[in-house]
């Protein structure tokens, strides 16, 4: 879906949408995936000679890892002020 | 009901803290130390025993309040050194519980000759699951046998106290050798936590074990030093959304952005009031948890409540606070909150047990 770039080169609002919720689904699976692993999260690339599993071991990095999201491409602060000015006039 | 720390208590506090920011004074310098083998610093860890912090509540002189009161400033610093999980936690379990001859080791714990480890925790289990690690007794000596993970501290631990399922029902505690003469059938897998600091997968096959103090079921004192261990983590996470929120005010004041400070932004000032909504929220449930064991009320109820508010607010802090990358003091603390929140249960893990107790509370009347 290419919501980014319209004929006239003005940027669809729809891309803002996107990137608000695109990114708090991805940083609400990955925090699930934490409380999924529980203690299991704590060990970090200790390999398999441990009972937690990999992907456990990978959760809690790559949910803070997912943290910068909502910040890079434009915050979600951005975004909203975007949504309020283009879609709603305000 | 009065909170202020005595005028020893905030010595304690001051000294710690400036002890503590000496060895730290910014995150680079506890960075290098967590990334060397040990994870954390033999010179600092002299240094606290020196001043007594290593043997904090293991005599009638100290107790829960001082050990919250240190936490509190190894979290706002974030400093690597396992003072709860090597010393005062698993030295609490022994000066309570130990015999004579167990409680001997104390001095060497106090010291800093001798790491401690409480090895509880089991693979793939949460909450109060029964223990699949189990104790076997012939002609009057124990082994034990079964797997503990994470350990923490356990890497370099030379001391266990280890849970484990007694022949005739219920559960004891053992005293077990990690690192000498006597410690075959101990394997360990250290490794290093997501945070920083550091963990152990313990494997025991017929390990030889000494039951704590006159052994027997152990269950309350279990569930004791998990509380202990809660209220340490609760007051070390304090200190680390104490500091987290300092950077997080001082970075609206000094970042600009489309060339103005960011605290300009209301949605930005808005949200910084929230967090500190959130910090102080957890500083009473902090002490709440802190008092109530140290009045000797060791209510896994009271833990479990704490720990709630601690995991909520942690989080809070942790997805709030800017500057995610690695390369900013804050984002080290965001790991550590995570971290804690996991450790013996998270927001959710409390949640469950609390909803469990809800009948036990009278039928409220409207």
């Amino acid at each position: 879906m290419s919501a980014g770039d319209e004929a006239g080169g003005t940027p669809n609002p729809a891309s803002s949408i996107l990137k608000l919720r695109g990114t708090q689904l991805q940083q609400a699976v990955t925090d699930l995936l934490v409380e999924v692993a529980g203690p299991d999260a704590l060990p970090f690339d200790a390999g398999d000679t441990v009972d937690s599993p990999e992907w456990a071991q990978h959760a809690a990095p790559r949910y803070l890892n997912y943290r910068k999201t909502s910040i890079y491409g434009g915050s979600n602060e951005v975004q909203r002020t975007i949504i309020a000015s283009t879609i709603l006039g305000l | 009901m009065n909170f202020d720390l005595t005028e020893e208590q905030q010595l304690l506090a001051d000294t710690t803290r400036d002890l503590l920011a000496r060895s730290y004074d910014n995150t680079e310098a506890r960075n290098k130390v967590v990334d060397t083998e040990l994870g954390w610093s033999r010179d600092v860890w002299n240094q606290l025993a020196e001043i007594g912090i290593l043997g904090l509540g293991f005599d009638e002189d100290s107790g829960p309040t001082e050990v919250m009161v240190v936490m509190t400033e190894i979290g706002r610093r974030l400093a690597p050194e396992p003072v709860a999980e090597a010393a005062l936690i698993p030295g609490a379990v022994i000066a309570e519980h130990g015999s004579d001859a167990q409680r001997a080791l104390l001095d060497e714990v106090a010291s800093g000759e001798r790491l401690l480890a409480f090895a509880h925790t089991e693979p793939g289990r949460r909450g109060a699951a029964d223990l699949t690690t189990h104790a076997t007794e012939q002609g009057g000596a124990w082994t034990l046998t079964g797997r503990k993970n994470p350990v923490l501290a356990g890497d370099g631990a030379d001391t266990l106290i280890v849970s484990a399922a007694l022949p005739g029902g219920g559960s004891g505690l053992f005293v077990v050798d990690a690192a000498g003469q006597s410690s075959s059938g101990v394997t360990r897998h250290g490794y290093r936590t997501f945070d920083g600091k550091r963990g152990a997968e313990i494997a025991l096959d017929n390990a030889a074990a000494t039951p704590l103090g006159s052994g027997g079921d152990a269950t309350d004192a279990i569930e004791a030093a998990v509380i202990r261990f809660q209220s340490a983590l609760c007051a070390e996470a304090v200190g680390a959304m104490d500091e987290s929120l300092r950077l997080t005010t001082d970075y609206l004041k000094s970042r600009k952005q489309f060339g103005v400070p960011l605290k300009t932004f209301q949605t930005l000032t808005q949200r910084a009031a929230d967090m500190y909504v959130s910090v102080e929220l957890a500083r009473s449930m902090n002490y709440y948890l802190a008092v109530s064991v140290a009045d000797g009320r060791l209510d896994p109820m009271v833990a479990a409540r704490a720990k709630l508010q601690i995991a909520r607010s942690g989080k809070h802090i942790a997805e709030e606070s800017p500057g995610v990358t690695a390369e900013y003091p804050i984002a080290h603390y965001a790991a550590r909150l995570t971290a804690i929140e996991q450790t013996f249960g998270s927001a959710t893990d409390q949640l469950r047990y609390l909803v469990g107790q809800v009948g036990s509370y009278g039928t409220a009347v409207l």
